[in-house]
């Protein structure tokens, strides 16, 4: 009861708060009647515009709700973050129609693009449930500079975001369509809050988002069928362009059901959508996920992490606003990572090679024959000090002619300043399919000359060291052109060696309980990994 | 299966039509959706079966996906008694709940909520828990 006088408390303060932020006028040409300041007067050239969109039957207000702990609301502490803009986008009016109505997913596509032209920057999404899915559709839409919206988009954190649907719904709707849901692990929980809300009135199924009786009330929209787990309608969305950072969050509800003492936990996601589908398309780190207990028959109670919940829960707020905060700072640190610097501009000839000088170039060419083409590179970790890239590139072990295309890991690292701006200074690609480095630059894609050889791998990078325990070299693993030489800090060589066999043939970065991760390139020969499982460790380096 | 949702195919039907009753569609007994009602005899007399000392007959009153998912043995321990309210009786459709006490051996009642689902087979349990 105290809590929730907290947040009834907040909620008034917050209320009012935002009813005289509202009030303010914005010469933003970007503001419409549905992408309007949420806090500031208005944006500022130069600041990272910060927007928020709800799910469905949401409005904003999800935005400036406090914090279940009655802390400030996410809204608040994102507009703390200094260097924003916090806007909201605002589709309550239709948001019982899917994503591609006009003034939802095309709509918001128009504020995405006009927020980026305004301020320079581009822009963090800040996504609830069906707001992701929205997000998506605006993503994949042209943008009127050319390219699409998605280039606009610095970071996209998604909250219970369906991006597979949701199973509760299908369960729920099974019978509409005459398909049979058979997984005990969807019927029982669907069984139970079914009966859980039976009595509740049409009112609150329709609006009461906090109740979890609501998801039965999406039934009677148009969109309940689109929401539906891997609905024709989300499958028909065009899929996220993998450079796009993502970040997704997602509830971890473990709920009990079963009769008196006899009972069974279920892995429920944030009860609206299951974890799977709110991770679909995570591409920055690790998803976060927010972890609950609930016993069905107190599922109507105040959970911190139930899918209307989720933006008022603490951890998730604090996830947010660090995340904010880190692609703010990047921001403000000026122009974004290019990939090297153009050959003309360096000391090299390359006269037709292309994607050097751009940030997250799609297509690498070095010029010469296709060995020296990638294309198709989706990024991830882009402007972190290694970024690492998917494409296609022509794997030609011998002749080139007899070559074919493959499937080519491209990684740029050693981030560094090219012509005043940052950039990687460092590239190599090779394919994973055939164990082979396809390119090893040896060369300065900034200066475009030869680099000095790169040290030995750095014993710093190993953890400290009990004294009594001696590093053991342990010879060679693999044949040529794959061998690596193998050195163990507390385990036997035996168990070195087939720690190095899985990470170095098989790129396995959890290798028999280590956890592995490159710690470098040498220009010569190619990346070292280091393999930690607490002091114990194994360094693997190619030789 | 279809039957088993037939509820909310009903409900959602008639999803355009708020003006009408949810409730009224599923068939059985019609409550007010705003105000409790008494328990049909059906539902109580499954309470019955869930007491049994028969394990068969007590697990049978479960509803088929919540049985196939508990593990083995009687939900309710034997020589327990299973009692609803005479007006807590909430249904929506084919869905509905009840609130109840439980007696278990040797102790005193204990408030109860109970989950119910009219299947093909008539009214079984979804789940039951103790009362807030």
């Amino acid at each position: 009861m105290r809590r929730l006088a907290l947040v009834a408390l907040a909620m008034l303060v917050a209320v009012g708060a935002a009813g005289a932020w509202s009030a303010r006028a914005s010469s933003s040409s970007c503001r419409t009647d549905h992408l309007v300041p949420l806090m500031n007067p208005e944006a500022k050239p130069g600041e990272v515009p910060v927007v928020f969109i709800h799910g469905i039957t949401g409005d904003p207000s999800i935005w400036t709700h406090p914090e279940l702990n009655g802390g400030p609301s996410i809204a608040h502490q994102v507009e703390s973050v200094a260097g924003t803009s916090v806007w909201t986008f605002n589709y309550h009016q239709v948001s019982l129609n899917w994503v591609t109505d006009p003034a939802i997913g095309p709509a918001f596509a128009r504020g995405i693009s006009c927020l980026a032209k305004e301020s320079g920057r581009r822009v963090i999404v800040i996504a609830h449930s069906m707001g992701g899915l929205a997000t998506q559709y605006a993503a994949a839409q042209p943008d009127p500079n050319g390219g699409t919206v998605g280039s606009h988009l610095a970071r996209v954190i998604t909250i219970g975001t369906p991006f597979e649907g949701s199973k509760l719904l299908s369960a729920v709707q099974g019978a509409e369509l005459g398909r049979e849901i058979s997984d005990p692990a969807t019927l029982v929980p669907a069984e139970a809050l079914l009966s859980q809300c039976a009595g509740e009135s049409e009112a609150a199924l329709a609006t009461n988002t906090a109740s979890p009786c609501w998801l039965i009330g999406i039934l009677r929209s148009p969109v309940g069928l689109d929401l539906m787990y891997r609905s024709p309608a989300i499958a028909a969305l065009t899929r996220w362009n993998a450079s796009i950072p993502v970040s997704d969050i997602t509830g971890d509800m473990k709920l009990t059901v079963g009769v008196w003492h006899l009972h069974h936990t279920f892995d429920v996601g944030d009860f609206a959508v299951t974890q799977d589908s709110a991770t679909a398309h995570n591409t920055v780190g690790s998803p976060i996920h927010v972890s609950c207990q609930a016993a069905i028959a107190h599922i109507l109670d105040e959970l911190d992490c139930y899918h209307s919940h989720l933006p008022w829960n603490p951890t998730v707020v604090n996830a947010v606003v660090s995340e904010v905060r880190d692609v703010v700072q990047q921001a403000a640190g000026g122009p974004e990572v290019a990939l090297g610097l153009p050959a003309a501009s360096g000391a090299g000839s390359r006269p037709s090679e292309k994607g050097f000088g751009t940030v997250r170039p799609a297509t690498i060419y070095l010029g010469g024959d296709p060995t020296g083409l990638i294309t198709g590179i989706s990024w991830q970790h882009w402007g972190a000090p290694t970024a690492t890239g998917d494409g296609t590139g022509w794997y030609a072990p011998g002749i080139v002619a007899q070559g074919h295309y493959a499937h080519a890991r491209v990684i740029a690292w050693h981030l560094g300043v090219c012509g005043g701006k940052p950039a990687y200074e460092d590239l190599e690609w090779y394919f994973p399919q055939y164990n082979q480095f396809a390119f090893k630059s040896g060369l300065n894609i900034c200066t475009w000359q030869q680099n000095q050889p790169a040290p030995a791998p750095p014993s710093s990078a190993s953890p400290a060291a009990s004294p009594p325990v001696a590093t053991t070299t342990c010879g060679n693993v693999g044949a040529p052109p794959a061998v690596a030489a193998v050195a163990a800090h507390g385990v036997t060589c035996a168990e070195a060696t087939k720690v190095a066999m899985a990470v170095y043939q098989q790129h396995n970065s959890h290798a028999s309980g280590f956890n592995c991760t490159t710690v470098g390139v040498n220009a010569a020969s190619g990346f070292y990994w280091h393999c930690a499982r607490n002091a114990d460790w194994v360094n693997v380096v190619p030789q | 299966m279809i039957k088993r949702f037939a509820g909310i195919r009903c409900a959602v039907a008639l999803g355009t039509a708020l003006a009408l009753s949810v409730a009224g569609c599923g068939g059985g007994a019609s409550h007010d959706s705003a105000k409790p009602g008494q328990p049909p005899a059906a539902a109580e007399a499954v309470l019955v079966r869930l007491a049994s000392s028969d394990t068969a007959l007590a697990r049978g009153a479960l509803s088929a996906p919540l049985a196939s998912v508990l593990a083995g043995g009687r939900p309710i321990p034997p020589g327990s008694h299973l009692a609803l309210d005479t007006s807590g009786w909430r249904q929506t459709g084919r869905f509905a709940n009840a609130t109840g006490t439980l007696a278990l051996p040797g102790s005193g009642p204990q408030r109860i909520v109970v989950g119910f689902f009219d299947t093909d087979l008539g009214w079984k349990v979804t789940f039951l828990a103790q009362a807030t």
